[in-house]
């Protein structure tokens, strides 16, 4: 009869996740950061409808013109609207970096289960790990990125490389720690399988640290994106990646200023949005996660 | 102490190992034929044969291996077809202003963050706790380049005060030398800054909340005294591991802030290099890069095996 009054497994978990996204909404920077973060979201998907022209259209009767009514945001030396351009850079990036997000998500995941997991990997996939952790991440990543050729592909390719270490040693640590909790013994004590074991019991309790890692990742995807694209080694132009409006306005920054700043913005307030988030994130799921972004 | 050393030092070796064989196994990720992509669109079939010999590609992957950590050994790089000289020697001869770039930049990430961080940290949920957190986060999230290129735009096209690019070296003026590195420097230690400000802001929390500081407070030491001898003090440790991470993020930033302002480092020579597919040159310079990386890496845990006793014994 006691029984009959329990809430079931499905409105227990439910209600988890309401008092979860309740508190997260209760955190100032986490609320700031996620409504600057959606707003460039939506703009970047909205790009056709705000800004309906071809991003790529030169218009030779208003080559350098400033901000202003016809120019939300000016126009570059080929007589392109800067504010196009930057609407769809925002998506190119945004694209890579949730492209970049799921790649060292899926291969941290594995590596690092794998190396907490099973032991006589643990010395090498870590090893290899440290070894490319050796190399500032942004100069591996172009460094990769040339070796492999501009596209938006190997962009991600890079990228996902120079970042996935780092993830991979968060999921690491947290697999160790939780793989010693007593429902994991119980779970092998119930004849359960390595991989219902991993998946059901392991993986479903580390997830936290991975994801407020992942958001960081997300925030220097952006900015090492625009870095590649700055030195040339990103999406090749003409793609509108905001990196490559910037180098572009590199060559007016004298007469034209508005050409670099305004992509510039644009990454500087999605970075800081999803900064925001993943400092909201992390004191909301276990604020002794504080060092992860300091590592980051 | 020593065998805390030497642990250290065999613990970098395998490192080492990965980070050489990444570097050699960047020219091999490239797609194509390296040779003719080098030589360029009008080359005669007998120069990309030359080329390829030069570089070896026309032995088998092993034995190009074999050469490479032979060569490697004896602090041979290779050599650099575009420059026409040796790898080591193009690297070596542009290291000092990176370093110095990225020296600079460190010293002033870490000053002006622990001030910031401390500044945060005594007004705690103040308004002046927010408006330094938030200096902090916006240095994060800029993208450095493009602070940069702000920082000209307002420096030296508006207010003339600062040189657009350009570099002055130090044997030939102070003043100059001084001048031409304000603005990269600034510009890299910005955005590092925001790391510092806000480790040395919950770090300094920590420390305030401990009971040596109430025992402080009880003897009645100065706020300052207690502020800055007492928790600042233990604050820093975990600084210093941050401080050594940071210089691997700020050698890599150098290359980025080194091509904005002109400045004639390793960095601008890799970024050249690539620009024109001398991979000898982006090979040696990312080794080395990691190499310095490695080595500071040790000397920072040696450092903290000296402020932190627990460290060299604890293990």
């Amino acid at each position: 009869m006691a029984a009959e009054s329990l809430p079931a497994p499905a409105v227990v978990r439910l209600r988890q996740a309401r008092r979860f996204a309740g508190r997260l909404l209760e955190h100032r920077s986490f609320l700031i950061g996620s409504i600057l973060f959606t707003a460039i979201v939506v703009c970047a998907s909205l790009a056709g409808i705000l800004a309906p022209d071809d991003p790529n259209r030169n218009d030779y009767t208003a080559i350098l013109t400033g901000p202003g009514a016809g120019h939300r945001f000016g126009t570059d030396g080929f007589g392109r609207d800067i504010f196009t351009r930057v609407l769809y850079g925002a998506r190119t990036s945004l694209v890579i970096g949730l492209s970049v997000v799921i790649a060292t998500g899926f291969a941290g995941v594995v590596i690092g289960t794998l190396a907490a997991y099973v032991s006589p990997l643990d010395g090498i996939l870590m090893r290899t790990m440290d070894g490319l952790m050796a190399f500032p991440g942004v100069l591996l990543a172009i460094a990769l990125s040339s070796a492999l050729g501009p596209s938006e592909f190997n962009v991600i390719l890079a990228l996902s490389i120079a970042f996935m270490p780092r993830t991979a040693r968060v999921v690491r640590a947290s697999v160790l720690v939780v793989k010693e909790l007593p429902f994991v013994e119980s779970a092998v004590a119930i004849g359960a399988g390595h991989w219902r074991i991993i998946t059901r019991y392991i993986l479903a309790n580390s997830l936290s640290p991975l994801i407020v890692q992942l958001t960081f990742v997300f925030a220097v995807t952006v900015l090492a994106e625009a870095i590649l694209s700055y030195i040339g080694v990103g999406p090749p132009p003409p793609a509108p990646s905001l990196g490559n409006i910037i180098a572009e306005g590199r060559n007016y920054i004298r007469e034209a200023p508005w050409i670099a700043f305004f992509p510039g913005v644009v990454i500087a307030a999605m970075v800081l949005g999803l900064n925001l988030m993943g400092d909201g994130l992390r004191d909301v799921i276990d604020p002794r996660l504080r060092t992860l972004r300091e590592a980051g | 102490m020593l065998r805390f050393l030497i642990s250290r030092l065999v613990s970098a070796v395998p490192v080492l190992f990965v980070v050489s064989l990444v570097c050699f196994l960047l020219m091999w990720v490239v797609p194509g034929d390296v040779a003719s992509e080098i030589a360029g669109a009008d080359a005669t079939p007998q120069q990309i044969l030359q080329i390829r010999a030069n570089l070896g590609l026309d032995r088998p992957l092993l034995q190009r291996a074999v050469d490479w950590y032979w060569n490697l050994l004896h602090g041979d790089l290779g050599r650099s077809y575009l420059l026409n000289r040796n790898v080591t020697d193009a690297v070596l001869e542009r290291l000092p202003v990176t370093l110095s770039l990225a020296g600079i930049a460190l010293i002033l990430a870490v000053g002006l963050g622990i001030m910031l961080g401390v500044l945060a940290a005594v007004n705690h949920n103040n308004p002046l706790d927010q408006g330094a957190m938030t200096l902090a986060l916006l240095g994060l999230s800029m993208p450095d380049f493009w602070f940069g290129l702000m920082l000209i735009v307002l420096f030296a096209v508006h207010l003339g005060w600062l040189p657009t690019g350009g570099f002055v070296p130090l044997s030939e003026s102070l003043g100059g030398w001084a001048r031409s590195m304000t603005l990269p420097a600034l510009t890299l230690a910005f955005t590092q800054m925001g790391v510092i400000a806000r480790m040395t802001r919950s770090g300094m929390l920590d420390a305030l909340g401990q009971d040596y500081i109430r025992t402080a407070r009880a003897k009645g030491l100065s706020g300052a005294q207690i502020v800055f001898v007492h928790a600042l003090r233990n604050a820093l440790i975990p600084i210093v591991t941050v401080a050594g991470v940071m210089t691997g993020v700020l050698i890599g930033g150098a290359v980025v802030v080194e091509t904005v302002y002109s400045l004639p480092g390793s960095g601008r020579l890799i970024v050249g290099a690539i620009q024109r597919r001398d991979y000898p040159i982006i090979q040696g310079g990312l080794l080395m890069t990691a190499g310095i990386f490695v080595f500071v890496n040790i000397v920072v845990d040696l450092l903290y095996g000296l402020l932190d006793p627990r460290v060299r014994h604890g293990r």
